[in-house]
């Protein structure tokens, strides 16, 4: 097992803010675009990544909330023509249908790690975002075990981002960023799809090593 | 890490966030989807089984969901339901690929283009539940006061929460399809036999002879009604079969008919003329449980079976024959549901009706072994026997955009018209009507869609609450996404097969989607419109299912412990009673004549005869596999068929130079689709058929969009003064009293 790195430290930061940055468009969200590209830009630096093409799409959305909630929900949830890449892993690697096999395994892995999905959201288990947000749980619990010393725990997460990365998010990744980049009028998600599917690329390479 | 150069350091990552890289997590936010299971309400259900009814059609089959890390897996038939029997039809086999369809509507969502039109982006945006439920009730509360209730028409099936929510509303328009699906046989039924209305259980099962007019009740895989007839003809039944196509029913018979459409009618007119006249009929059940007998005599005199012979081009000899073998065979029965013969598709289709119930009681076949069953239901309570809330305002008395008020036999059977809506609204008489809200019926449903659009396009506001982005939900300003069957609970009475009282238990799974029920949405609109009064506190599903649980002395758990299901099986016993005011079963409908309609069906030919290049029958079917959009979007059954055609018959189409697979214009009065040709001898040459559930112009659903025509575009809408001048107290749309021309494109 390799010593707990910087990278480590990085992970939960990147997989939130990719995660927040899949969910739907918020007034807050706008607000604190800034700060939002901030963490990811400063968490991914150095990593090769089109990172800027990010937030050179986000500028050029300039303020429109309303805009990028149009492209949300007719790429992400219903729309015209269809729903365009829905984010959804069962959509990609089981028929079609959604709550398939892989979000019954997805949500399998949340329950492992005491956790299932909160009411409110309303969201099913192997959306991108949830999957993303839950790649940020297990880098944290293993972040948090690693400062407190316990080497055991955090290598154990480790192992879990392997599993679930390998088995619930890589395997459908560029088959939904290719849909998303057909299917967009603005850039802002082609963009943010291309460093998702590079960033759990890169991710999956450097939890092999280190597990 | 620096196999892909992460050089991110500690010290700038410190800097994100302040002290420590874990308070620089949290400053960014906790879960927003996760949460520890422990503080979870309960959004899976656990693995295990789940009890419903099917919703797909309204024959309710009871199944049992198998669930599986929170999601059902399949379903299977209840064998304790008398309906299902342990079955379900490939449609309720399939109804999974509904719950978990991508194309689903799965948020509440607002329109931003103001523009509304087919092939119009609405350019939606998803919205809180609030946010559409302030929308919606703040358009409509500005509807409602400047231009009065009545402005705001309901397009729904009329259960009880709808209902409720267009009389709390106060508004007469509660706008429903049953015009163009079984009204006719629903007034006939009211006027002769029950005093409500049609009954919907068949004793197939055990009749020996099942004679019938355009019913393709196995054609369209009703689970039940399928096994009985099939459970009949192994026992020895005879089926007959008038259509003018070999549907899957009349290929399954040992007689095929094809009589000319719009014309059973005449070959009914005789045979009741050969069974009086040859004194064939059941003296016992005529004499003792009908009233009319002498005025029928009378009346059927000159309907010879020379007379009906060349008006439907049936050989008068058959038409003896088949009279002699009915009323002789025991039993025999007259198998019909809705858009047969009888149903509301010819504007002689309620005589028709009429002389369906005449022929099963001059055989005694009505409440009898074998014969059409009056349905056994529990009688559970109402809204009002469980809450307290203000009468309902006289508006909803009132006059109404389609008219149907002027139906006195039909009005208080509580149903809806299709036909007249478009015209209503362009016409804005007797008023204007200004918002819309549409709860599962789709525009594509209507007779001539095209021009309903037109109507609705004049509208200041239209909700939608639905499952799929079906057309309407194109043309809406707000979208309130429904939750399927699977998704709600209840009790369900048997009525497709009620031979003794008996109801389902529906144990709702979690909404996949952030979905809400009609009853939860229609509270919440009330209450924001200022009409709180009319939801009184505990209103809604569970306080009804409460009281019905109480009503019938039993527990949801209780049902569960029994297999699904509540009630007792019990012999039949026939009634001697029937719901009309003299208690018999009238063969001369004293209601209808009270009405100033004739108790007795005369000889009526049908609204539309060939004339000139309009020389083809419009005939409708479905596949057996198709229900509405619960079936359309649905990527395997859909793919058994992926385009509907014109169905004609092989001879006449050499005739015209028209080839399989030549591409054809089917033109009527209303407007042309234009469909590939298939070829078949199974057809009369003067017809063409086309199959319903196709023509899609909402993109939203991926699968169901753009393959084949709408039928429908063919039939045309009417006005109240069109529909009222036809006399009919039904009200029918004549879905397929229509002729077209057909020429090569």
């Amino acid at each position: 097992m390799s010593p707990w790195s910087e990278q480590d430290l990085a992970r939960p930061t990147i997989y939130q803010a990719l995660a927040q940055g899949l969910a739907y468009p918020s007034d807050e969200f706008m607000a604190r675009a800034q700060d939002w590209q901030a963490r990811l830009v400063e968490a991914l630096e150095g990593v090769v990544l089109p990172v800027a093409q990010v937030t050179e799409a986000l500028q050029a959305v300039n303020g429109d909330l309303q805009a990028l909630q149009v492209e949300h929900t007719r790429l992400f949830i219903n729309g015209v023509p269809h729903v365009l890449a829905p984010p959804y892993a069962s959509v990609y690697i089981d028929g079609g249908q959604l709550f398939g096999r892989p979000a019954a395994r997805a949500l399998r892995a949340y329950q492992q790690a005491g956790l299932t999905l909160s009411a409110a959201a309303h969201a099913l288990p192997d959306h991108l975002a949830v999957e993303l947000e839950f790649m940020f749980y297990l880098g944290r619990e293993g972040l948090e075990a690693s400062e407190q010393g316990d080497v055991a725990q955090a290598d154990l997460m480790r192992r879990r981002s392997a599993e679930f990365l390998s088995e619930c998010l890589l395997p459908w990744a560029p088959a939904w960023r290719q849909r998303v980049e057909e299917s967009a009028q603005l850039a802002f998600y082609p963009a943010l799809a291309r460093v998702i599917e590079t960033w759990l690329s890169a991710d999956s390479q450097f939890l092999a090593n280190a597990t | 890490m620096s196999d892909h150069g992460m050089q991110l350091s500690r010290r700038q990552f410190l800097k994100l966030g302040g002290v420590s890289a874990l308070s620089a997590l949290a400053l960014g936010g906790g879960l927003e989807y996760l949460t520890p299971i422990a503080q979870a309400s309960p959004l899976l259900a656990e693995d295990g089984r789940l009890y419903g009814t099917c919703g797909v059609c309204s024959m309710g089959c009871a199944y049992i969901a198998h669930l599986r890390d929170g999601r059902i897996t399949h379903v299977t038939g209840n064998p304790a339901d008398q309906t299902a029997e342990g079955f379900l039809c490939v449609k309720g086999y399939s109804s999974v690929r509904l719950l978990y369809d991508p194309d689903r509507l799965k948020y509440p969502m607002k329109r931003t283009n103001p523009e509304r039109g087919v092939g119009v982006d609405p350019g939606w945006v998803k919205i809180t539940w609030d946010e559409a439920l302030d929308l919606t009730a703040g358009n409509l509360k500005a509807v409602r006061d400047r231009y009065g209730p009545q402005a705001i028409a309901l397009v729904a099936r009329t259960q009880t929460w709808q209902k409720h929510f267009a009389q709390s509303i106060g508004t007469p328009n509660q706008i429903a399809h049953q015009n163009t699906c079984y009204t006719t046989h629903d007034v006939v039924w009211r006027a002769m036999v029950t005093g409500k209305g049609k009954t919907w259980t068949v004793d197939y099962e055990h009749s020996q002879y099942i004679l019938t007019f355009g019913w393709n009740g196995m054609g369209n895989s009703k689970n039940h009604w399928g096994r009985a007839v099939n459970q009949a003809l192994a026992n020895g039944a005879r089926l007959v079969v008038f259509d003018p196509r070999l549907s899957i029913t009349a290929s399954r018979a040992h007689e095929w008919i094809p009589i000319k459409p719009g014309t059973d009618l005449a070959a009914l007119l005789a045979m009741i003329h050969v069974i009086i006249d040859e004194d064939l009929y059941d003296h016992d059940f005529v004499d003792n449980y009908t009233t009319g007998l002498d005025e029928l005599k009378a009346h059927v005199q000159d309907y010879t079976p020379d007379w009906a012979a060349p008006i439907c081009e049936v050989p008068a000899e058959a038409l003896a024959r088949i009279a002699r073998e009915f009323a002789t065979t025991k039993p025999a029965v007259i198998a019909h549901h809705k858009r047969d013969a009888g149903g509301p598709n010819y504007a002689n289709s309620w005589r028709t009706a009429q002389c369906f119930v005449i022929m099963d009681a001059l055989v005694g076949s009505l409440d009898r072994p074998g014969g059409h069953i009056l349905d056994r239901q529990f009688k559970l309570p109402g809204l009002r026997d469980v809450w307290q809330f203000p009468d309902y305002s006289d508006t909803i008395k009132g006059p109404r955009i389609d008219g149907l008020d002027k139906y006195p036999v039909l009005k208080p059977l509580g149903k809806g018209s299709f036909s007249t809506l478009a015209e209503g609204i362009l016409s804005q008489s007797p008023y204007p009507v200004k918002a819309a809200f549409f709860w599962k019926h789709n525009i594509l449903s209507f007779p001539d869609p095209p021009r309903l659009v037109e109507a609705l396009k004049t509208l200041d506001f239209i909700a939608v609450s639905d499952v799929l982005p079906t057309e309407i939900v194109q043309l809406a300003d707000v979208v309130l996404p429904d939750n399927t069957f699977f998704e709600g609970s209840g009790l369900n009475q048997r009525q497709y097969h009620a031979m003794y009282p008996q109801v389902a238990l529906r144990e709702p799974l979690p909404p996949v989607h952030d979905t809400k029920s009609f009853a939860a949405v229609s509270f919440e609109i009330l209450k924001r419109m200022g009409l709180g009064e009319y939801v009184p506190e505990g209103m809604g599903g569970k306080g009804l299912m409460q009281a019905e649980l109480e009503a019938l002395g039993t527990a949801a758990d209780e049902i569960k412990a029994q297999g699904g299901m509540w009630g007792e099986a019990t012999p039949l016993k026939p009634k001697t009673e029937f719901g009309t005011a003299s208690g018999k079963i009238d063969l001369t409908a004293a209601l209808l004549e009270e009405n100033g309609y004739p108790g007795l069906p005369a000889w009526q030919p049908p609204r539309t005869e060939p004339h000139g290049d309009y020389a083809f029958h419009l005939l409708i079917w479905r596949r057996p596999w198709d229900r509405m959009t619960q079936t359309q979007n649905d990527p395997i059954v859909s793919g058994f068929c992926t385009e509907n055609r014109a169905l004609l018959n092989a001879g006449k189409a050499r005739e015209l130079g028209i080839a399989e697979g030549d591409e054809v214009w089917v033109e009527s009065i209303a407007n042309r689709i234009m469909l590939k040709a298939r070829l078949t001898e199974g057809i009369r040459p003067d017809c063409v058929a086309i199959e319903h559930g196709f023509g899609h112009w909402s993109t939203g659903l991926s699968i169901a969009y753009g393959r084949g025509a709408n039928e429908g575009d063919l039939i045309p809408a009417l006005t109240v003064e069109q529909q009222l001048a036809l006399g009919d107290p039904g009200m029918s749309a004549m879905m397929e009293d229509v002729m077209v021309k057909i020429y090569k494109v």
